[in-house]
């Protein structure tokens, strides 16, 4: 166990007395605090991607802009050329860094594999928030027009067959792993133990709680944690104070621009409702973000 | 307490956690013993020993005392947890895990990892039968009765008691080769 699944651990068992003792927590509730905890950790671990590249992938600043930007553009031409097939690719790329981030410090030597468990460790664990609350996640799509035509489009069913197979190949491969002495067991047992938590975490909470808890504390914190590590190596006097201030202006204007694209959905300016223009923002900004993070991770290892 | 059953068909309560306030302490003083040529103090002993009080007697009155109520099942349940999350917190990250990392000793290092792993997740199996009570999230929430609750705590029992042991055991046998 990390000390990220035992924050986790804790910050579920207040949860689950909340709920218990208010009987339920209303969605408007939910989605306030849910946003908070996002904006507070979730965006700031994104904020410094410019400076965790390692120099030797890109020779100029210019080229690393032009790269991230290139990126998001291109990720938003697919969403306005097809919903589906942006929130496929949102699938795809989430399920990867999310896989990736967990998974990279087990250092397996084959590519091909290596890529397959990210891909399928992320999605079980995507597809668990999804099955467990499929009846919540068509309540959601239902208030809004826009969410309600790109759901309508999925057979849900899809969702349960694919948290299944990922669940069994993640299992398999684990077990694959420990057979072939490819990684220690008894960090494999760890994984499985993590991957237990959250499966029983997303079966007793709502969709946006247990995504929300996920997110913060077993993903942006951890990466948190290695930023701050890294810039601490290459400067003894860095402190967290340092990190605060050199994240602080960034973050600001991310959440001031989010609050502005919401605002303009909300007025109508945009013709997206206000959740479906956050899907595709997390989206856009996902893909160059998880490759930066997957340089940044092989920096470590 | 099959006896008790038998003469009065209720759930033994009393009895169960007067075998708890013995046998849970106890597990705390292996830990304490197998990080004691670590270094370990008294004070971490009696520290993972009021924990361990403190989480047996909250969970005693949340189940002796319930009438039934949610408020009550909860205010006693997360008091007994706070004690539980402490000796958590000890063995995988708090003194004892700093003990054992420091130990040059492989087995003890891995005895308390297995321990630690004991508190982790076969402890974590009784507040399952607790939340079975009448008033308990479980019952609440599923519907199921305080009759589980027997079957959750025997089968806690099985794995804590047996398993603790044996690792024990081991950790006993290995170093005294």
């Amino acid at each position: 166990m990390t000390i990220f699944l035992y924050i986790f651990i804790v910050f579920a068992f207040i949860i689950s007395n909340l709920f218990q003792l208010f009987s339920s927590i209303s969605i408007e509730n939910q989605i306030i605090i849910s946003t908070f905890f996002i904006m507070l950790v979730g965006i700031p671990h994104g904020s410094l991607d410019h400076l965790l590249l390692p120099s030797k992938d890109f020779k100029s600043k210019l080229r690393f802009y032009t790269f991230y930007l290139g990126l998001i553009i291109a990720n938003l031409l697919v969403w306005t050329f097809s919903h589906i097939s942006g929130l496929i690719l949102f699938f795809i790329i989430s399920s990867y860094h999310f896989g990736e981030s967990q998974l990279f410090k087990f250092n397996i030597k084959n590519k091909i594999i290596t890529h397959f468990i990210y891909l399928c460790w992320g999605a079980s664990v995507i597809f668990s928030f999804l099955f467990y609350n499929i009846d919540e996640l068509e309540l959601l799509s239902n208030s809004y027009e826009d969410t309600r035509n790109l759901i309508s489009n999925i057979n849900l069913n899809l969702f349960s067959y694919l948290f299944l197979l990922s669940n069994v190949i993640t299992l398999i491969m684990f077990t694959f792993f420990i057979y072939n002495k490819k990684v220690k067991a008894n960090k494999v047992i760890s994984e499985i133990f993590f991957l237990f938590v959250i499966h029983l975490s997303s079966f007793l909470f709502p969709l946006l709680i247990c995504f929300t808890l996920f997110f913060i504390i077993l993903h942006s914190l951890p990466s948190l944690v290695n930023q701050y590590n890294h810039f601490k190596k290459h400067n003894i006097e860095f402190t967290l104070k340092d990190f605060i201030y050199l994240m602080a202006p960034y973050s600001l204007v991310s959440i001031l621009f989010l609050i502005l694209i919401s605002f303009c959905s909300y007025a109508n300016v945009i013709n997206y409702s206000v959740p479906l223009i956050s899907i595709i923002l997390i989206s856009v900004i996902t893909l160059p973000h998880s490759f930066i993070i997957s340089k940044f991770n092989e920096s470590l290892t | 307490m099959r006896d008790y059953f038998m003469a009065t068909g209720d759930n033994p309560t009393a009895y169960r956690y007067i075998d708890w306030i013995l046998t849970v302490p106890l597990m705390c003083v292996e830990f304490y013993l197998l990080t004691r040529l670590a270094g370990a103090t008294k004070t971490l002993l009696w520290k993972l020993i009021i924990a361990s009080t403190w989480m047996l007697v909250a969970g005693y009155i949340g189940e002796a005392f319930s009438d039934g109520s949610t408020s009550h099942s909860v205010t006693w349940g997360v008091l007994s947890t706070v004690g539980y999350l402490y000796v958590l917190y000890t063995a995988w990250f708090g003194e004892v895990a700093q003990l054992a990392a420091n130990s040059k000793s492989e087995v003890i290092q891995k005895g308390v990892k297995a321990l630690a792993w004991f508190v982790l997740v076969g402890w974590a199996i009784y507040p399952i039968g607790y939340m079975c009570m009448d008033g308990g999230w479980l019952n609440n929430a599923f519907g199921w009765t305080s009759q589980n609750v027997d079957l959750f705590y025997n089968i806690a029992d099985a794995i804590n008691k047996i398993g603790f042991g044996l690792v024990v055991y081991n950790i006993a046998v290995t170093e005294s080769k």
